[in-house]
């Protein structure tokens, strides 16, 4: 897979990371009370997902796959799509 | 009647002081980076539970300590020019609570330097042990200080006012009452409710919380102008 740029809103970027994208849902799942199988299991879909809709693309925002991540989430168990979509603005 | 006036004051300001929410904030954060770091959910709550314990002290100190300065600084009496004071400064904040203290959207992002929130949440999962969770209980009502003081000044002039024998018993109502909606979220997670439940009752009482807490900021000036101001301005 070609490499792609996260920009930040503080003008800094990093290479996107699909372990760093897996470890966030997994933990998210985890904190929600998800059992770990299926936490797992959702996170391996997001992150396919979400890589299949990085194809084509070279700088996205974190803003970004927060979006299509909980939007993949949000069938598998929608509690968890809102808190992923939004856990990053807790305070 | 001048305990019973003390103490209304000092529950009415708590009550304005639990509105405040980074240290709520900061509880869900340290549970989310716990539980979903693989930690048990015992030792997630024994986290919680110093965080809490961090957060309670810190609010006794800082109402100690300001009520000891005001009985320090006072000796005959609060003077009408430090209600006013008060007065306007509790007005300030509640129009603050009102129309700022939250940022617009479908979160629950406060009006903070955003370098402070984000440092709290990059150093909220580094709390790998209670003393640490206590720190950032500590920080967490620090980090809101310029804000709380004055609620907590109205609290502390309050406290001053009343005998010996009250002050203990006041500064501890304060206190439970301030920390309050953390003990409230920590009995409700431990209750295996989830934290997104929790956000997400948040998110959608946004606008009741800011509503609520101005007001009560207000309400908190109108009475300090009607039952302490008035009647030291009237002379009766």
């Amino acid at each position: 897979m070609p490499e792609v740029t996260v920009r930040h809103s503080d003008k800094k970027s990093e290479l996107f990371s699909v372990d760093k994208l897996r470890a966030s849902i997994l933990s998210a799942a985890l904190a929600n009370s998800v059992p770990e199988g299926q936490a797992t299991q959702i996170a391996d879909t997001v992150t396919k997902n979400v890589d299949k809709w990085l194809k084509g693309r070279a700088v996205v925002t974190p803003k970004d796959i927060r979006r299509v991540a909980a939007q993949t989430i949000e069938p598998l168990h929608p509690g968890l799509a809102f808190f992923y979509a939004h856990g990053d603005r807790i305070i | 009647m001048n305990t019973i006036l003390s103490f209304s004051i000092i529950l009415l300001a708590a009550l304005v002081h639990a509105s405040f929410q980074l240290s709520v904030g900061c509880l869900l954060l340290l549970f989310h980076r716990n539980f979903g770091g693989k930690k048990t959910r015992a030792r997630t709550h024994e986290y919680v539970g110093s965080f809490i314990v961090g957060a309670g002290l810190t609010i006794f100190t800082v109402l100690s300590a300001l009520s000891f300065w005001v009985v320090s600084a006072f000796h005959s009496g609060i003077p009408a020019s430090f209600w006013i004071t008060e007065i306007a400064l509790s007005v300030g904040l509640g129009l603050f609570l009102l129309l700022f203290y939250y940022r617009r959207g479908k979160h629950t992002e406060l009006y903070l330097p955003r370098k402070l929130a984000k440092f709290l949440s990059v150093q909220i999962k580094k709390a790998n042990n209670n003393h640490e969770a206590f720190g950032f209980g500590v920080v967490s009502v620090v980090g809101e200080l310029p804000f709380v003081i004055i609620i907590t000044l109205v609290g502390a002039t309050s406290l001053a006012e009343l005998t010996s024998f009250w002050r203990p018993i006041a500064s501890l109502m304060y206190v439970l009452v301030a920390i309050l909606p953390l003990v409230i979220i920590g009995f409700t997670l431990r209750s295996r409710r989830t934290i997104s439940e929790v956000q997400k009752w948040r998110v959608h009482n946004k606008n009741f919380l800011k509503v609520m807490s101005g007001l009560c900021a207000i309400v908190l000036a109108a009475y300090l102008l009607a039952f302490k101001l008035v009647p030291l301005i009237g002379g009766y």
